[in-house]
C-alpha cells in the first residue's frame, strides 16, 4: 500500500515539475504588468497544457512508457535550468482562508489515494480514465471506437496517461489536489489584478475551494477545473495584453481550453472579442488584427486534436453537431445512435430551464438550487450577497468592468447551450473575485452589526460548502486509509468485479469480448472488443444487437466472452453452445472461452 | 466651500449613503435568511412556487 502511495505522489511531483518546465518556454509571451503570482500560475497552467499537447502529438506515433518518460524528462530538465523564474514568490498568508484552502487540498489528496470505483454512470470510469489506460496498453493514442467521449478534446486525459505511466492507477486521481490548486492560484491572481490585496486573494481561493459545484468538477477524473483554469488564465492574459506577442500567449491559452473541452469552441471567440476590444482608445483595425492573432494562435494550439479527429473519424468535432451530422458519415454511429446521443446531451444540458425569467432567476437558483441539475450543493451565498457590491465598488477600474462583461458573456453562453453546473466554473472564479471585492467594500462602509452579518455570510458559504464536501468524500477517505474497506467497496461498487478479477488474473485470457454496453471496460487490464458502446456507438454496421455479433465472433479474435445480465439485456450466449466453454460463473455473470474450429 | 456648509446640501449628500448602507445590510441579511429557509430547513416551498410559475 505504501509503495503505491509513494509511487503516486512521486509521479505527481515529477509531472508537476515537467509542467513547470514546459511553462518556462513561453514566459516571454506574458505581459510585463503581470503580478508574480499571476506569472507563476500562468507558467504552471500553460506548462500543464503544453505538456499535454506535446504528449498528444508524440502519442500519435508512439505512446509507450519510455516515450512518456522522455517527454517528462525534457520538461523536468527545463524546470531545473529555468529555476530562477520561480524564485522570490513570497505570498502574504491570511491564516483562516489559507487553512481552509489547505484542508480542501489535503482532503482531495488523501481521498485521491482511494482505488477507483463506480459503474458506467461515473464519468471517470466511463471515459476520462479509459483513454489513458487503453492508449498506454496499445502504445499509441488512437480513437476508441466503442467510446466516443474518449475522442473528445483530451489534453487533460493525456496528462492522466502520463501520470498513470509513471505512478500507477492512483496517480491521475491524486493529481486533482494540485490541478485544483492551479485554478485557485489563477483566480487569486485575477483578484489581485482586480484590486484586492494578497490577504483578500486568499479569501477568493477559500471561497472557490469550498464551492461544491466547483469541487465536484475537479476530482475523480473530472477535467472541468483545469478547463476553467485555462479560461481564467486566458482572460487574465487577454485583458493585460498590450503587444502582439501577448495576444499570441492569450491565444495559446484559449487554444488549450479548446483542446480540453468542446464548449470552448463557442466561448473562446467571445472572450477574444472582449479582450481585443479596448473601447475608444483602440482603432477598429488594431482590435481586429489582435483578435485575428489570438484566434490564429488558439486554432494552431488546438489544431492537432481536431485534425486527428478529422483524419481518423471524418469530422473535427466528434460526434459532430446535429446540423453537420446530416452531411457527414459519422464513424461508429448509426443515425438512431446519434439521435439517442443528442437526446441524452439535451437532457443533461437542460439545467435550470430556458427563457428570460429563468435567466433572471439564475442568481437565486445558482445559489440555492444547483443540486437540481448536478450542481452538487451550489456555490455558497457570498457571491449573491456581495457580488453586486463588488461590481459597484470597483466599477471605475476598466479591468473589473471587462471582467464583469466576460462573466456575463460566459454565463449567457452557458445558459443558451449546455447548462451543466461544472461547465460554469470559470464564471464561478470571476464571481468569487467580485464577492470578495464586495465584502471588502461592505466591511469598510458598514458598522459593527453590518460587519458581523457580512462575516456570517462568508462563514456560512465556507462552512456549508466544506461540510458537504467532506460528507461526499468520507467513503473515499475511509477507503484510502483502510485496505479492507477499499476491497469491500471494490467488491460491492464495481459491476462484475469477480469476472474482472478472473479476466485480469488468468494468463489464458488475452482478449475479451464484452457483449453488454453497460460493462465498464475500464476495469479490464486485458485487450478487449466492445461492439456496442455506452453512448450508442456501434462498431459494425450490420450488427445491431449482441446476437448479430455472435456469428462474426471469429473475426473479432476474442479468447473469452463476458456475458452478463444487466438493466440493458440478459445472457446472450445460448446454453450448451459448442463454440463456447463456460469457464467462470457468478450470479448474473458468465465467462466463456471461445473454441475456434 | 461655502456651498458645502449649507445644511440642506449636507443632508442630501448623506441620504444616498445611508440608504445604500441599509440596503447592503438588509440584502446580506436576506441572503442569510434565505439560506436557512431554502437549504437548512429544506423547505420545498420556494422550489414548488418556482415550478408553479414555470421558472424551472
Amino acid at each position: 500500500m505504501w509503495l503505491t502511495i509513494i509511487k503516486a505522489i512521486g509521479a505527481n511531483l515529477f509531472v508537476a515539475m515537467a509542467a513547470l518546465g514546459f511553462g518556462t518556454w513561453f514566459a516571454p509571451l506574458f505581459p510585463h504588468s503581470l503580478s508574480r503570482l499571476a506569472r507563476i500560475a500562468c507558467t504552471a497552467i500553460g506548462g500543464f497544457g503544453l505538456l499535454g499537447l506535446t504528449l498528444f502529438v508524440v502519442g500519435q506515433i508512439s505512446f509507450h512508457r519510455w516515450t512518456v518518460w522522455l517527454v517528462l524528462l525534457v520538461g523536468a530538465v527545463s524546470a531545473i535550468f529555468e529555476r530562477k523564474q520561480f524564485r522570490g514568490l513570497l505570498v502574504t498568508i491570511s491564516k483562516v482562508p489559507a487553512i481552509v484552502v489547505g484542508c480542501v487540498l489535503l482532503l482531495t489528496a488523501i481521498a485521491g489515494l482511494a482505488p477507483p470505483i463506480g459503474d458506467w454512470n461515473t464519468d471517470g470510469i466511463s471515459y476520462h480514465y479509459v483513454g489513458p489506460k487503453v492508449w498506454l496498453r496499445d502504445g499509441i493514442i488512437r480513437p476508441i471506437p466503442d467510446n466516443a467521449p474518449a475522442s473528445y478534446p483530451s489534453l487533460v486525459e493525456v496528462v492522466f496517461a502520463a501520470l498513470r505511466a509513471t505512478g500507477g492507477e492512483q496517480a491521475p486521481i491524486l493529481s486533482a489536489s494540485w490541478t485544483l490548486g492551479l485554478l485557485l492560484a489563477i483566480a487569486a491572481a485575477v483578484g489581485l489584478r482586480a484590486g484586492l490585496d494578497e490577504r483578500s486573494c486568499w479569501w477568493v481561493a477559500a471561497l472557490l475551494a469550498t464551492m461544491g459545484a466547483l469541487y465536484e468538477g475537479s476530482h475523480s477524473g473530472f477535467i472541468d477545473a483545469v478547463y476553467a483554469a485555462f479560461l481564467l488564465g486566458a482572460i487574465h492574459l487577454g485583458l493585460n495584453a498590450t503587444e502582439k506577442k501577448h495576444f499570441v500567449g492569450f491565444g495559446f491559452f484559449c487554444g488549450l481550453a479548446m483542446a480540453t473541452k468542446y464548449p470552448a469552441l463557442v466561448t473562446v471567440p467571445s472572450i477574444v472579442l472582449c479582450c481585443s476590444w479596448r473601447g475608444k482608445e483602440t482603432r477598429p483595425w488594431t482590435a481586429m488584427s489582435t483578435a485575428a492573432i489570438a484566434l490564429a494562435a488558439a486554432f494552431v494550439t488546438a489544431g492537432p486534436i481536431y485534425l486527428r479527429n478529422w483524419l481518423l473519424l471524418g469530422t473535427p468535432i466528434y460526434p459532430p453537431p446535429p446540423a453537420a451530422a446530416a452531411y457527414l458519415h459519422v464513424k461508429y454511429f448509426t443515425t438512431e445512435g446519434l439521435t439517442s446521443f443528442y437526446q441524452y446531451a439535451v437532457w443533461r444540458g437542460n439545467g435550470l430551464g430556458r427563457g428570460p425569467l429563468a435567466f433572471l432567476l439564475l442568481p437565486y437558483n445558482l445559489t440555492y438550487h444547483t443540486a437540481n441539475f448536478h450542481g452538487a450543493g451550489g456555490i455558497g451565498i457570498a457571491p449573491l450577497a456581495f457580488g453586486w457590491i463588488g461590481l459597484a465598488a470597483a466599477w471605475r477600474d476598466r479591468f473589473v468592468r471587462m471582467l464583469a462583461l466576460i462573466g456575463l458573456v460566459l454565463v449567457s453562453i452557458w445558459f443558451a447551450t449546455m447548462q451543466e453546473s461544472r461547465y460554469l466554473i470559470s464564471f464561478y472564479g470571476i464571481i468569487a473575485v467580485f464577492a470578495i471585492l464586495g465584502w471588502e467594500a461592505a466591511r469598510r462602509a458598514l458598522g459593527k452589526r453590518g460587519k458581523f452579518l457580512c462575516g456570517l455570510a462568508v462563514a456560512i458559504s465556507l462552512a456549508y460548502g466544506f461540510t458537504l464536501m467532506v460528507k461526499s468524500r468520507i467513503p473515499d477517505l475511509r477507503a484510502a486509509c483502510s485496505p479492507s474497506y477499499a476491497h469491500y467497496r471494490q467488491e460491492t461498487e464495481i459491476p462484475y468485479w469477480n469476472s474482472f478479477n478472473y479476466i485480469n488474473g488468468s494468463p489464458e485470457v488475452t482478449r475479451v469480448l464484452f457483449l453488454d454496453r453497460s460493462i465498464p471496460a475500464y476495469y479490464s487490464d486485458k485487450d478487449y472488443v466492445k461492439p456496442f458502446g455506452q453512448w450508442w456507438e456501434q462498431l459494425y454496421v450490420d450488427a445491431a444487437t449482441p446476437r448479430d455479433i455472435l456469428p462474426k465472433i471469429e473475426g473479432l479474435h476474442p479468447s473469452h466472452v463476458l456475458d452478463v445480465i444487466s438493466a440493458e439485456s440478459g445472457f446472450q450466449i445460448p446454453a450448451h453452445s459448442p463454440q463456447y466453454r463456460l469457464v467462470f460463473e457468478r450470479p448474473g455473470q458468465r465467462i466463456y472461452q471461445v473454441i475456434y474450429r | 466651500m461655502l456651498t458645502q456648509d449649507k445644511p440642506e446640501h449636507s443632508i442630501n449628500s448623506r441620504l444616498p449613503k445611508k440608504f445604500f448602507l441599509v440596503l447592503v445590510e438588509s440584502w446580506v441579511f436576506t441572503t442569510i435568511v434565505a439560506f436557512f429557509v431554502v437549504r437548512v430547513l429544506g423547505s420545498n416551498l420556494v422550489s414548488h412556487w418556482l415550478n408553479r410559475i414555470g421558472a424551472r
